[in-house]
């Protein structure tokens, strides 16, 4: 009989436990209650239209196998993308970093960080990135919105207030406009490699370091959409991918495991 | 009164001018530069406007193809009338005016031809054939068309894999699962080389089957819906508002050349002048760009400039120059009113000598009239009665003036007048005194004289020399003098007495002969 009560007490205390913990993982869940919309965008490894796969496409599938929740999946410009998280149109994007006015209308995941480097053209004579603001007949090319680490930033910045800056909507045309001699440099992140690696853009650029300390990049969040609480679990979420390598190993599918490792611990 | 340097003078204005013009040309500057930066700031405005306008419509149309795809993703049969009805309710709005054509294009490996030839007849389309016609391992004939219009329905079996642009953009649409476009085409339905157009392709696949990868997405090919556009159509139906005074040029790929030309919104302005501005900016597709060349006219300058710079310039220079003349007033104006003060006391000082010289002597010899005489006259007497000395009056009258006057004139009689004038002045020492006192009468005061002698001297010089002939314009005239002398204090203890005693003796002189001098009694 005390054997049965004591049983009976146990089993009391295991199930009121599983309810406990049952209802704190619902509570650190998001609320799936509507369709949200992630977007992303084409960047080298972070994602190919072409192949439909990369780093992003990786960390959006577990985001969202994780979180159970129903996410619209669309491929936008940059641009475009930055616009609708500010307006409230869209819920999500990925690899964005932050400057002042974005921390106005969007929260921040952090997942990894890199470093920014400027890829200019053997015969533009460019040693140091100050060689190339100095030279009035060089043009960088550059993605419409895109920013990137402080020096990365004024570079553009004072080439854009010269009119020096041609911008285009996705990467493509960059290299094929740094090909053409018709801009002598652009801005590239560890995604751009690959590109790098073709023979024609191996053998006529070089490319010189920022130097800068790496910058964070992670989920982007519409503030608009997604109050205080909700983007907390979000980047919770974002956290426990991180603590159980779930990212690290996302990039080692693209990356070196060295490169892998500096840009997911940091 | 201390008078500024003439440097300052000088200097100061001028300073106050540059200081005034130098401050304008600041402003001018700064304005300008403002203005250029607003300038600037619209046009990148209008680029970026541009450019999302463009892309907001190919997205638009790339979700009209998502629709579609999702029409036959959930049939496993679309029928040519599904086909219509769905793209005529899609359509219905003048939404898609841009929108030539919509279609669907199945794949075909080569046993299945046949098969879709006469399925296809059966429907209905008796005509229905593959073009080009011939052998094949694959074809992808165009199936459906919608709005089926005749134009459009010449479409109709057209084996896109025949054309490259056109199946390069399809396998494209068919590995990576999204849009794909063409280059730079001429629609199937329009002459050759007719309007540039383009095609934008979205793959569909056999329903139920994976579509991951790339393996699985060749594998589970079912066909293509694609749209096709006119780019001067597309661009017509842009959504909002162009931007005044914006050239903007479509080129195929990332060249700015004449053979990849889609769209001029301006032909012909690369003969006017060249705009301020001018940007590239690249739309990138998949495997694909363009470049959207955007060029400001002057139209765009004067749409969203104004003219405060020149407003500035102007004024300020108005100013500037105000400035340097009002510094100079300020500077010079005590020494110009001085100067005037100064000028004006001058000028009064002079007319006052002017018509004291008139009220006391005689116009046409200049030589002391009566009154004057009269006044030198009485002084002379006090002067030589204070100190018991003699002074000397005379009385010349000149014979023979008249009948020289009635011959010659009034001209030659003044001329001789003057003449025996100065003769007269010679014998006369600094101090004595020769004035006219009538037409040829003149007196003559010696106020220092010791005796009747020095008189007489003096008389008989002046009698001699107007006793030899003057030659005045060409005629010899003679005339003679009579003098009457009278002595003070012998001959008159006042000036009235003694003019009256020396006039006397003059009359006397002229009545005993002329030519001669007569002591008064």
């Amino acid at each position: 009989m005390r054997t049965t009560r004591l049983l009976l007490r146990i089993l009391l205390a295991t199930t009121l436990v599983l309810v406990a913990s049952a209802r704190v993982q619902a509570e650190a869940l998001p609320d799936c209650s509507r369709p949200l919309s992630l977007a992303l965008h084409e960047h080298g490894l972070l994602y190919s239209r072409q192949t439909g796969a990369g780093i992003d496409k990786d960390f959006s599938d577990e985001l969202i196998r994780r979180s159970g929740c129903t996410v619209n999946v669309t491929v936008l410009p940059r641009a475009r993308i930055w616009q609708l998280i500010e307006s409230g149109g869209l819920d999500f994007s990925l690899s964005g970093i932050t400057n002042e006015s974005r921390e106005r209308f969007a929260a921040f995941a952090w997942y990894f960080s890199n470093k920014y480097y400027l890829l200019v053209r053997r015969d533009a004579d460019v040693q140091q990135v100050g060689d190339f603001a100095k030279n009035r007949d060089l043009r960088l090319g550059a993605i419409r919105s895109f920013r990137y680490s402080p020096a990365a930033n004024r570079l553009m910045d004072k080439l854009e207030a010269e009119q020096r800056v041609s911008f285009s909507s996705g990467l493509a045309p960059l290299y094929a406009i740094l090909l053409a001699n018709q801009v002598q440099g652009m801005i590239i992140e560890p995604f751009d490699y690959p590109a790098l690696e073709s023979s024609s853009i191996h053998a006529q650029t070089a490319i010189i370091e920022f130097n800068d300390p790496p910058v964070p990049h992670g989920l982007i969040m519409s503030k608009r959409t997604l109050p205080p609480r909700e983007q907390a679990k979000w980047r919770a979420l974002v956290d426990g991918m991180r603590a159980d390598g779930s990212i690290e190993r996302i990039f080692e599918k693209y990356f070196k495991p060295e490169l892998a490792r500096a840009m997911t611990r940091f | 009164m201390t008078q500024p340097h003439k440097l300052t003078v000088l200097l100061l204005p001028l300073f106050a001018g540059l200081l005034s013009l130098a401050l304008t040309t600041w402003f001018w500057h700064h304005e300008q530069e403002t203005l250029d930066a607003n300038l600037r700031a619209n046009f990148d405005f209008s680029v970026r406007q541009t450019t999302s306008r463009i892309e907001q419509r190919l997205a638009t149309y790339e979700q009209m193809l998502r629709g579609a795809r999702g029409l036959f993703d959930a049939s496993s049969e679309v029928t040519d009338d599904d086909f219509h009805n769905y793209v005529n309710a899609l359509t219905s709005g003048g939404d898609f005016a841009g929108l030539q054509i919509m279609a669907f294009t199945r794949h075909l490996n080569g046993h299945q031809i046949a098969a879709h030839i006469a399925a296809r007849r059966a429907t209905g389309e008796d005509g229905y054939r593959i073009v080009p016609a011939g052998e094949r391992d694959t074809a992808a004939p165009i199936t459906y068309v919608a709005p089926a219009t005749p134009l459009n329905r010449k479409a109709l079996g057209q084996d896109l894999y025949a054309e490259p642009f056109r199946r390069e953009a399809m396998s494209q649409a068919r590995d990576s699962g999204t849009i794909a476009i063409t280059p730079k085409v001429t629609l199937l339905m329009d002459a050759a080389a007719s309007q540039p157009g383009f095609a934008m392709f979205m793959a569909i696949y056999d329903r139920g089957l994976p579509t991951d990868n790339v393996v699985h997405r060749q594998a589970g090919l079912r066909g293509w819906v694609h749209v096709a556009f006119r780019l001067q159509d597309l661009m017509a139906s842009l959504y909002g508002e162009g931007t005044p005074g914006i050239v903007l040029r479509i080129y195929d790929g990332v060249r700015t050349d004449q053979n990849g030309l889609m769209f001029d919104s301006h032909p012909g302005t690369d003969k006017r002048t060249e705009g301020r501005f001018e940007a590239l900016e690249y739309i990138s597709f998949p495997q694909h760009s363009w470049t959207l060349q955007i060029r400001s006219t002057p139209d765009f300058e004067r749409h969203y400039s104004h003219d405060s710079a020149r407003i500035i310039a102007v004024a300020g220079a108005g100013v500037s120059l105000l400035l340097a003349v009002l510094t100079w007033q300020l500077v010079t104006g005590r020494a110009r009113a001085f100067a005037h003060a100064q000028t004006m006391t001058r000028e009064l000082r002079e007319s006052e000598e002017r018509m004291r010289h008139m009220a006391q002597h005689d116009p046409l010899t200049h030589l002391p009239n009566r009154a004057l005489f009269s006044d030198r006259l009485q002084a002379a007497l006090a002067r030589a009665r204070r100190d018991s000395t003699r002074a000397g009056l005379m009385f010349v009258d000149l014979d023979h003036f008249k009948p020289v006057n009635d011959a010659y004139g009034h001209a030659i009689g003044d001329q001789l007048l003057v003449a025996a004038t100065k003769r007269m002045r010679d014998c006369l020492r600094e101090s004595d005194t020769l004035a006219r006192v009538g037409g040829d009468e003149f007196v003559v005061l010696l106020p220092h004289i010791d005796s009747h002698l020095d008189a007489r001297l003096v008389a008989e010089r002046i009698r001699a020399t107007l006793a030899c002939p003057f030659t005045i314009d060409g005629h010899v005239l003679r005339i003679s003098a009579s003098i009457g002398i009278g002595i003070f204090p012998e001959h008159g203890s006042d000036d009235v007495v003694l003019m009256k005693s020396a006039d006397d003796a003059m009359y006397r002189a002229k009545d005993i002969g002329r030519d001669r001098l007569i002591f008064a009694d």
